[in-house]
């Protein structure tokens, strides 16, 4: 399968997992107009991930740890429930073997954008690497 | 003498394209006055989730004449001394207001971590509206801090007004 790449706009966030690195990066905005709509595409992306590289055992993922790296700038509250099935997803795949490093960055100084990485977390049971940016 | 000051306002159709002019007004408006980012983005949240809670409810009464033409949606934001209030007003059916005012008020008396925890089961186990909402935009306002009161004007005998008034306290925006 091929790598995901759908570039960011002014209300959605570049969404890119590339399989040969193993970074899996969602960065930028997050209020899409149509945001089931918007976020399908990277549900249905690891939905055949999962088929595909974890779930035979004929076809292995090479790597053995992905990186998900989370730099939102902002993501409403509808985005975050996305955001939290996207999650769901990664935390299926770790609990079937995969490493999954998560890299939660906000800007320094914003609080809020801290503590709704907390509350993922928290509610995904995943522990995030909180990293502050200049 | 309390000095107030408008930071924004807006009285009108609350749509997708609306609520982004009101993002970059908002924007410009934080960047001027020197806002740091933690005051920003506590602006920004409170802001959005309650205009785009106003635009789930356009439907109800965008087809109607009489309250198209006088009682649109309205939006302010002022700077006092108690931090900064953001405070909406749009029409909801009357059937719709008493769910309101019962969400309003048994999340003010929820303690902080009751929101959280109120935030964690939702964000996992809610549905996403046919409209796109996740149940979430009330339970963020509070979550962050913010204190959360309403009023409701009645207009007929099918409609009011519905305000809401988010407080963003000064001790939250503490740098």
């Amino acid at each position: 399968m091929e790598s995901l790449l759908v570039k960011g706009t002014e209300f959605t966030p570049t969404i890119s997992f590339d399989l040969e690195s193993s970074v899996f990066e969602m960065s930028g905005i997050s209020r899409p107009e149509d945001v089931m709509g918007f976020y399908q595409q990277v549900i249905d992306w690891l939905k055949q991930f999962d088929e595909e590289f974890m779930s035979h055992a004929s076809q292995k993922y090479e790597a053995e740890k992905i990186t998900l790296d989370i730099k939102m700038t902002y993501f409403n509250s509808s985005s975050a429930k996305s955001i939290m099935q996207i999650l769901e997803r990664f935390k299926k795949l770790s609990d079937k073997g995969l490493l999954i490093d998560v890299n939660f960055y906000y800007e320094d100084g914003d609080d809020q954008m801290l503590e709704d990485g907390e509350d993922l977390s928290e509610a995904i049971e995943l522990p995030f690497n909180y990293i502050a940016v200049e | 003498m309390s000095k107030e000051e408008q930071i924004l306002s807006h009285q009108g159709h609350l749509d997708f394209e609306t609520i982004g002019h009101l993002i970059q007004e908002l924007k410009t408006k934080s960047t001027q006055s020197g806002y740091s980012i933690n005051t920003y983005k506590k602006l920004l949240s409170a802001m959005v989730e309650s205009v785009e809670n106003i635009e789930k409810y356009n439907d109800n009464f965008i087809h109607n004449p009489y309250l198209t033409e006088n009682f649109l949606p309205s939006l302010t934001i002022i700077k006092s001394e108690d931090g900064f209030e953001i405070t909406t007003g749009n029409p909801i059916k009357k059937t719709d207001v008493k769910p309101f005012q019962e969400k309003i008020e048994q999340l003010n008396a929820l303690s902080k971590d009751e929101v959280k925890k109120l935030y964690r089961e939702t964000v996992i186990n809610g549905q996403f509206s046919p409209k796109g909402g996740a149940g979430l935009g009330l339970i963020e306002i509070i979550k962050s801090g913010n204190q959360l009161n309403y009023q409701v004007n009645p207009i007929d005998e099918d409609y009011a007004y519905f305000i809401v008034k988010i407080l963003v306290p000064t001790e939250t925006l503490k740098h």
